[in-house]
């Protein structure tokens, strides 16, 4: 193998895209050429540096590309169960011994926080109250524009209110609501006879979570957090299509 | 520091490097998710890798 295939190959073969007679081939080159390992160990170290800060960046398009890589899958927003699983097979496939202790690959599986159930079933509690006749919206508009104004003045933060009525999601209002004593903006969308509320309201951390479904006495509850915002998504609309809803509400800014 | 230098890769570069190094795909499924070729997605990634460690100072460690 000559230096210049080598540098072309070096890529996949840290990322273990390689063919096996490709794989030996570069492993034969590292052994011997200075140059080229030189240049494979800054991909190592560039690369373990990524994952270690990627995980907790921050930036929205991050967290776009992660929902697009879980609607990618079948069972889309499912909470992790362990979410470096097939990273994990893949290397004790290959025979190589990985502490699972590394920060990056489980801290999604960490990430969710203590009191996550008292804020779910708060959660459901509010969606529940507005479901009562005259509860469900202060500003009653299909108009963005007049919605997220409204708050002002209101709350402490602006929500987000996208305009989702091309995808079958119309706007039908917000409102001022209440989840564990704390105000918190409720956006309102419908699908059919359904009503789904978006809560949101500042988060304590900082870091990004993709969106993770759970479900509570019959209705469906997503949860994900963004640019510094607690978002819960509720809705007794099936979880697919509250799915498609809460990536559309996601990647629509 | 690392938190700038992700911020100023072009989208469609921190979009592969997200879902490679965070999601644990492979290219094909990359390929896939992004909508591009695969020859496209390694030469993402190999560019954003490139790009991230010139930036980090790593492209310069002594040889030992």
């Amino acid at each position: 193998m000559r230096c210049a295939d080598c540098r072309d190959a070096v890529n996949a073969y840290l990322d273990d895209e390689l063919m096996p007679d490709e794989r030996r081939a570069m492993q034969e080159h590292l052994a011997s050429c200075d140059d080229c390992r030189q240049e494979h160990d800054v991909l190592v170290a560039t690369t373990r540096k990524l994952k270690e800060g990627l995980v907790r960046h921050r930036a929205p398009d991050v967290l776009k590309a992660r929902i697009r890589s879980s609607l990618a899958q079948p069972d889309a927003f499912a909470p992790p169960a362990n979410p470096s699983r097939r990273s994990w097979m893949r290397l004790a496939a290959a025979g190589v011994v990985v502490a699972v202790a590394s920060s990056a690959l489980t801290f999604g599986a960490m990430q969710r926080p203590l009191g996550q159930r008292t804020a779910t079933s708060d959660v459901l509690s509010s969606h529940i109250r507005s479901l009562m006749p005259g509860h469900l919206v202060d500003i009653a508009s299909t108009d963005q524009h007049n919605v997220k104004p409204w708050f002002n003045g209101r709350l402490d933060l602006s929500p987000a209110v996208p305009r989702l009525d091309s995808l079958g999601f119309p706007l039908l209002g917000g409102r001022v609501d209440y989840v564990s004593g704390r105000p918190v903006a409720a956006i309102v969308y419908g699908r059919r006879q359904h009503v789904i509320n978006v809560f949101s309201w500042p988060a304590t951390d900082a870091s990004a979570l993709v969106p993770a479904a759970s479900t509570e006495k019959g209705y469906h509850l997503v949860h994900w957090r963004t640019e510094g915002m607690e978002m819960w998504a509720v809705s007794d609309l099936n979880l697919a299509e509250l799915r498609q809803f809460v990536a559309a509400f996601a990647l629509s800014s | 520091m690392l938190e700038r230098a992700i911020a100023t890769l072009p989208t469609e570069f921190r979009e592969v490097i997200v879902l490679r190094e965070v999601e644990g795909l492979s290219y094909k499924e990359i390929s896939d998710v992004v909508g591009v070729p695969m020859g496209t997605v390694m030469s993402r990634l190999a560019r954003a890798r490139k790009r991230l460690a010139s930036a980090l100072g790593l492209d310069v460690l002594e040889a030992s």
